[in-house]
């Protein structure tokens, strides 16, 4: 197994990174509300994480950041997940819309369905990807998810081998977006207990609030490195063609210590509206 | 450039929010005596109209008009409370988007705005008409909204506008109140307007049925949300309700005036900051009803 160390400091690291920092470059996800909220999009080689329980959409984004890349801005991508098959992950994007296959008859992505043991071989990485790397050219790729190196891997190795195959994607000129499902309840928190958010330049957090006895679901970015970037929660929605957020919930206090109420002047607005409206539940 | 984060927060993926606060009180019992100077206003009027001298007859003694003093008062009790129900509206407003509220803010802050400008205007030398007529037609622009806004409630035709369109719609609004309320106050200080009040004749007719007109759609109005009020229990909008009627009995009281200053004049006068002070009561039903749910 190469150790991470031995990677930093080689001419590939030297010819990849000098030169690179600072640059601005941004790589958008196609998404507009999240790209300004990004200020313009990830930054360029940034290592993302994208974490949330399950059912939050995690891989839907991770899907539409690769088919937007492809499709708008002309940047191939490859898809590498541990937990599904081809046939399925062609399904769900037909869903959205997307046609995955059309994507690789253009050689504009390639969808990697592997084992997590094959990853962490060592060399593995070159021997599973190199090739595809290539030949693609690519400028983005999702891991789906981080979680399952856990199987194979110790938790101490976890983060190593995560930042290896991190720092690998990265040498090659590819902004790494890697997947990592947390548990209910206790997400960011297992993100940060497991290291992992240090490994990462950008995390974007998807989560589960609920409001008026509805549960709707929350994206926060908390944190980018070097970047500027909007702090506010806000709702998003996985419409029929992928994801659509919206507002910040401006109104609510409290939502990321799980205990979400409106703040005074809002409260007080509520009951206004509530007295001089007949009807009177009905709030955006 | 941004530092690495490494004490991000540790939230909880669920968390549970409460049904949002109501303002209605099971077993709520109007106040009868936040009702009870609403006669008594209007017998003070018909006292002082009886025993009063006419205008001609009505002696210095009898009249109390100190600079700045009911500038002051206007700015307190109508223009500060005017501003907070214009705030705490366009928040409604936002969260809902009910054209309602939006034309209560409207009629809050064209009553608050025209009453500091025109008020404060009266104290210049010279310059009583263009204050009278301000704060008169401010009057009435406040009567009409808070009769449209009572017309839809009751009719519970209220449109409701998206929450994209929310923002760009009251800053229009809003705006335009404030506008209209400058463009008026030069237009009245370049006499550009009708005289509403004449020095050593009193008011003119244009004056009496602006006023008549803004005391009958405030009392309009007041029926409208009070028959409301009756209907849903509501503590706020009963003291609403009960704001216009004092408003409305204010602006009555100018028409028996002898004089400004004199004691109807300043009957009305009072009822007026009664009303600014009831709106300023069902403000803080709001509120209680916040404190009580947040």
């Amino acid at each position: 197994m190469t150790s991470p160390a031995s990677k930093i400091g080689t001419p590939l690291f030297k010819k990849q990174f000098i030169g690179r920092v600072g640059d601005g470059a941004r790589v958008k996800t196609g998404i507009v509300e999240l790209d300004e909220m990004l200020r313009g999009g990830f930054m360029d080689r940034d290592a993302v994480m994208i974490a949330g329980s399950a059912g939050t959409g995690k891989t839907t984004l991770g899907l539409e950041y690769l088919v937007n890349g492809a499709v708008q801005f002309g940047e191939a991508g490859i898809y590498v997940t541990f937990e599904q098959l081809p046939d399925q992950i062609y399904r769900d994007a037909e869903n959205f819309g997307w046609d995955l296959r059309r994507l690789e008859t253009e050689n504009k992505l390639r969808v990697v369905c592997t084992s997590p043991d094959l990853l962490l071989e060592a060399d593995g990485e070159e021997q599973l990807l190199g090739e595809t790397i290539k030949e693609l050219q690519p400028r983005r790729m999702v891991i789906d998810s981080l979680n399952h190196l856990e199987m194979y891997v110790s938790h101490g190795d976890l983060r190593k081998e995560a930042y290896r195959i991190l720092m690998y994607i990265k040498t090659h000129g590819i902004s790494p977006l890697v997947v990592w499902e947390a548990q209910q309840g206790v997400d960011s928190y297992a993100v940060t207990q497991a290291g992992m958010s240090f490994l990462v330049d950008c995390l974007v957090l998807l989560k589960f609030v609920e409001i008026d006895s509805s549960m709707k679901k929350a994206l926060v970015i908390m944190k980018m490195r070097g970047s500027d970037h909007d702090k506010r929660l806000r709702e998003y929605e996985i419409t029929p063609h992928g994801f659509n957020v919206s507002e910040p919930f401006t109104q609510y206090e409290g939502l990321m210590t799980g205990t979400p109420h409106r703040s005074l002047t809002e409260e007080t607005a509520n009951n206004w509206a509530l007295a001089f409206g007949k009807n009177k539940q009905k709030h955006s | 450039m941004g530092k690495t984060n490494r004490n991000i927060p540790e939230p909880s993926t669920t968390a549970h929010l409460s049904r949002p606060a109501g303002a209605f009180a099971p077993g709520w019992r109007p106040s009868i005596l936040g009702a009870v100077p609403l006669p008594i206003f209007i017998g003070l009027i018909v006292v002082f109209d009886i025993i009063l001298p006419g205008p001609a007859q009505l002696g210095s003694s009898l009249r109390f008009e100190p600079a700045y003093l009911n500038a002051v008062l206007y700015t307190v009790f109508i223009s500060l409370t005017s501003f907070l129900v214009a705030y705490i509206s366009l928040k409604s407003y936002l969260q809902t988007g009910s054209m309602v509220l939006l034309l209560l803010g409207s009629a809050a802050l064209a009553w608050g705005s025209t009453s500091i400008v025109g008020t404060w205007l009266a104290n210049i030398p010279g310059e009583l008409n263009a204050g009278i007529t301000i704060v008169n037609t401010g009057g009435l622009v406040a009567s009409i909204f808070h009769t449209t806004s009572g017309s839809l409630t009751s009719t519970n035709a209220s449109p409701e506008n998206r929450p994209k369109l929310r923002k760009s719609l009251s800053l229009f609004t809003y705006l335009g109140v404030l506008f209209f309320v400058a463009f008026f106050a030069l237009a009245s200080l370049e006499s550009l307007v009708p005289p509403f009040f004449v020095l050593g004749v009193g008011q003119t007719p244009l004056r009496v049925a602006v006023v008549g007109s803004s005391a009958a759609l405030f009392a309009l109005s007041s029926f409208l949300f009070g028959r409301l009020c009756f209907s849903s229990k509501s503590k706020i909008l009963y003291w609403y309700f009960l704001a216009l009627g004092m408003t409305s009995v204010g602006l009555v009281a100018i028409f028996f005036g002898r004089a400004p200053g004199d004691p109807i004049s300043w009957t009305g006068r009072i009822a007026q900051f009664l009303g600014g002070a009831y709106f300023l009561i069902a403000v803080r039903s709001a509120v209680q009803a916040a404190h009580g749910h947040s």
